[in-house]
């Protein structure tokens, strides 16, 4: 599985939506499955699946798919 | 626990800040907890008065070893909402929590279960006690989600308990005990943080 799909994954798992709704467009707050407790769970797969640590700098930050991607590529992670 | 009470607490978070209430602050806590957004998911919701307030704070400030309340602010100095532990009881080592975030629009975010974590997580190592409880209502989604994400496990269920809007609601009763919220997803993703 690509990084990509990995991200795509993380985020439909821990949102609890379908994968063709995670597109870039995506952002936080602005569906109803995306609340404070899910960006949490969202936090935490993405960190289990990229092996990564993020500070809360980057909790608070990641608002997007692509946000996501943006801070993951801070880590090393290659997308 | 002491039988002496001790100074409340500032407890220092990463993305906030949770510090003891202060005189200054009651007027905007008054307005907050007036407002329809906030008093909707209380069981109370009779408008407060300015006096009422006052007398609020000054009985707060008689009996420290029983509530203590806390202004949950940004590391900027924001004021966002309020959180606190009531009803604290020597003997069986108990208090209720509640939390809410002023407006609207500050919601949704990290700030809320940063603040409930410095809150439980001071309750029992600081003020030492056994079972944190809490109440909400049913249809408070955000408060049942924010709740068993950290460990709290529903004990009471009380149907059609509260009259408003011109229908009984059902109300529930969660509690918690230490080992289940250090075990907690919520716990542990901020313990590993602060580390």
């Amino acid at each position: 599985m690509s990084n990509q799909d990995q991200l795509v994954a993380a985020f439909a798992k821990s949102l609890g939506i379908e994968a063709s709704r995670v597109t870039d467009e995506l952002t936080y707050n602005t569906i109803a499955e995306w609340d404070s407790i899910a960006h949490m769970q969202l936090v935490t797969e993405l960190e289990n699946e990229f092996d990564v640590m993020l500070p809360t700098s980057d909790i608070l930050a990641l608002s997007s798919p692509a946000k996501a991607k943006e801070i993951l590529a801070k880590h090393g992670v290659e997308f | 626990m002491s039988d002496r009470p001790r100074p409340q607490a500032t407890l220092e978070g990463q993305s906030v800040r949770v510090r003891p209430l202060a005189k200054e602050d009651i007027e905007q806590v008054r307005a907050w907890r007036n407002s329809d957004e906030v008093a909707r998911w209380h069981a109370e919701r009779d408008q407060i008065s300015a006096e009422q307030q006052k007398g609020w704070f000054a009985s707060l400030q008689t009996k420290p070893d029983k509530a203590q309340v806390w202004i949950i602010e940004t590391r900027e100095g924001r004021s966002l909402g309020v959180i606190h532990i009531k009803d604290i009881h020597p003997v069986h080592r108990s208090g209720e929590v509640g939390l809410y975030i002023g407006a609207v629009e500050d919601r949704g975010n990290f700030h809320a279960s940063e603040a409930f974590y410095l809150v439980l997580d001071h309750g029992f190592a600081a003020l030492g006690l056994h079972k944190i409880i809490g109440h909400y209502l049913t249809e408070n989604t955000a408060a049942r989600r924010l709740n068993a994400h950290f460990g709290f496990v529903e004990e009471g269920h009380y149907r059609e308990h509260l009259f408003y809007d011109g229908a009984f609601h059902d109300y529930v009763s969660v509690g918690l005990l230490e080992p289940d919220f250090r075990a907690s997803a919520g716990a542990k993703f901020i313990a590993r943080r602060t580390r």
